[in-house]
């Protein structure tokens, strides 16, 4: 798609916050088919800093797992904040507003009919709010960015899930609730 | 115009739970009543709410009015309703306004939405089974189900309504008898397999947040076709979700 090609190379190219002077490489987002489902983690860890691409370390396993437990043949996989934080420290405020002009072009480029915001950064970068992600965890609320109305589903953020093994099953059955939210779900008409 | 609804709560918890499901929509208000018929963008729930002139304490209306509304801000202005508000609701030129009296008098005008009015199609279903069952007993059911999977499947048995949900996570199931005492009503047509489909557990949740203002709550469906919850509100109205089913 040729708009996705014009986002892959803006992040490429952007250095519009500080990020950037640390950073290895930044990372564009990863579509496979014509997805109607986007997998939106917070930002690239060191493997992914390496390779350029979102989820390949060991917390992306444990998700395309999930992924393909479920299902998922088609899926576009991205990050709010698009260049890994020194230290794998969480995102900054600004650093996720800055950055949220990429998720919000991939969106209306792509118009998914469902989000899945891995973690709590995430959900925040999506949703904009900020509860306790043991209360959001399994929910689907209604979000709208760059006038493209989507749904969100929270669920944990895989590295979470490798540091809690008790995780794991609640994280599945979130993957395969979104697969059949969009996959297995009929039409009215 | 003059409308006036004795139980304010009524409207908090039946607009909240059409919030889950659309964010703009129209109210239409005549000498019928005021209904809000709208659907969600990906056609998987159909929402019809009515409350009839009759229920109103005051309704003075003539001719049609339709207005569009942001459901979200409107859910905001509903959550300041406290128990023995009534509510009353103005329409202007471009906005519209709520009004709470119970301590005071409380008003709030929000703007009017240039929504165009929906013309959602009257879906030709005819159930095979129609369950009646308290609204109480329709939240418990659904939250019995809900953190075990995301999808709930209803098997109408001749006497027995069966509700399963399974997943990685193990196993739910409900099984209420007919004569129970939970079910108001149980009528199964179908003589050969019993009717079952499946429905995404988050569509009927979606409904459950008004049960605390609805006293029955009736579920209709037929095998792998749409089911229909209806919440009976007052004398004379109701809030109906009509969900496509999941096709496992």
């Amino acid at each position: 798609m040729d708009c996705l090609e014009g986002i892959r190379e803006a992040i490429r190219s952007c250095c519009s916050c500080d990020l950037c002077k640390t950073r290895t490489q930044p990372v564009p987002p990863e579509t496979v088919g014509s997805p109607k489902v986007f997998f939106v983690g917070e930002a690239p860890g060191r493997e992914e800093d390496l390779q350029g691409r979102p989820f390949v370390g060991r917390a992306g396993k444990l998700l395309r797992e999930a992924m393909e437990e479920a299902g998922f043949k088609e899926y576009h996989i991205t990050n709010v904040v698009k260049c890994r934080p020194p230290n794998n420290r969480t995102p900054k405020s600004t650093e996720i507003e800055i950055c949220k002009r990429f998720l919000i072009d991939e969106v209306k480029c792509l118009k998914p009919e469902l989000l899945v915001a891995l973690g709590k950064t995430a959900m925040k970068g999506i949703l904009g709010f900020d509860v306790p992600l043991k209360e959001a965890r399994g929910k689907v609320y209604k979000a709208k960015l760059g006038g493209i109305s989507a749904k969100v589903l929270v669920t944990y953020h895989p590295a979470a899930v490798l540091r809690r093994r008790s995780l794991k099953e609640e994280f599945f059955m979130d993957i395969k609730k979104a697969y059949n939210m969009i996959y297995k779900q009929g039409k009215l008409f | 115009m003059e409308l006036t609804f004795l139980d304010a709560r009524v409207w908090k918890y039946v607009i909240s739970a059409i919030a889950k499901v659309v964010s703009e929509t129209t109210m239409k208000i005549n000498e019928e009543g005021v209904r809000i018929r709208t659907m969600d963008e990906a056609k998987v729930v159909l929402v019809d709410f009515f409350i009839p002139a009759s229920d109103f304490e005051t309704y003075e209306v003539e001719g049609e009015i339709e207005f569009g509304l942001n459901l979200d801000d409107l859910t905001k202005v509903m959550r300041r309703a406290q128990k023995d508000d009534t509510l009353s609701i103005e329409v202007g030129e471009s906005s519209y306004s709520i009004i709470y009296k119970g301590r005071g008098i409380r008003k709030f005008t929000l703007p009017q939405l240039d929504v165009a009015s929906e013309s959602i199609p009257e879906p030709e279903l005819e159930f095979d089974v129609k369950v009646e069952l308290t609204s109480d007993a329709y939240r418990e059911l659904v939250k019995d189900l809900e953190p075990i999977a995301d999808t709930v499947t209803f098997v109408a048995e001749p006497s027995t309504l069966r509700v399963e949900a399974t997943s990685d996570l193990g196993e739910a199931e409900v099984i209420i008898p007919q004569d129970s005492g939970v079910l108001l009503d149980y009528e199964v047509k179908s003589s050969g397999e019993p009717p079952k489909s499946s429905y995404g557990v988050e569509h009927l949740a979606y409904i459950s947040t008004a049960s605390q203002v609805a006293h029955k709550a009736s579920l209709e469906f037929s095998n792998e076709m749409p089911l229909k919850v209806t919440f009976s509100i007052g004398e004379g109205g109701w809030l109906a979700y009509l969900v496509a089913p999941r096709l496992l």
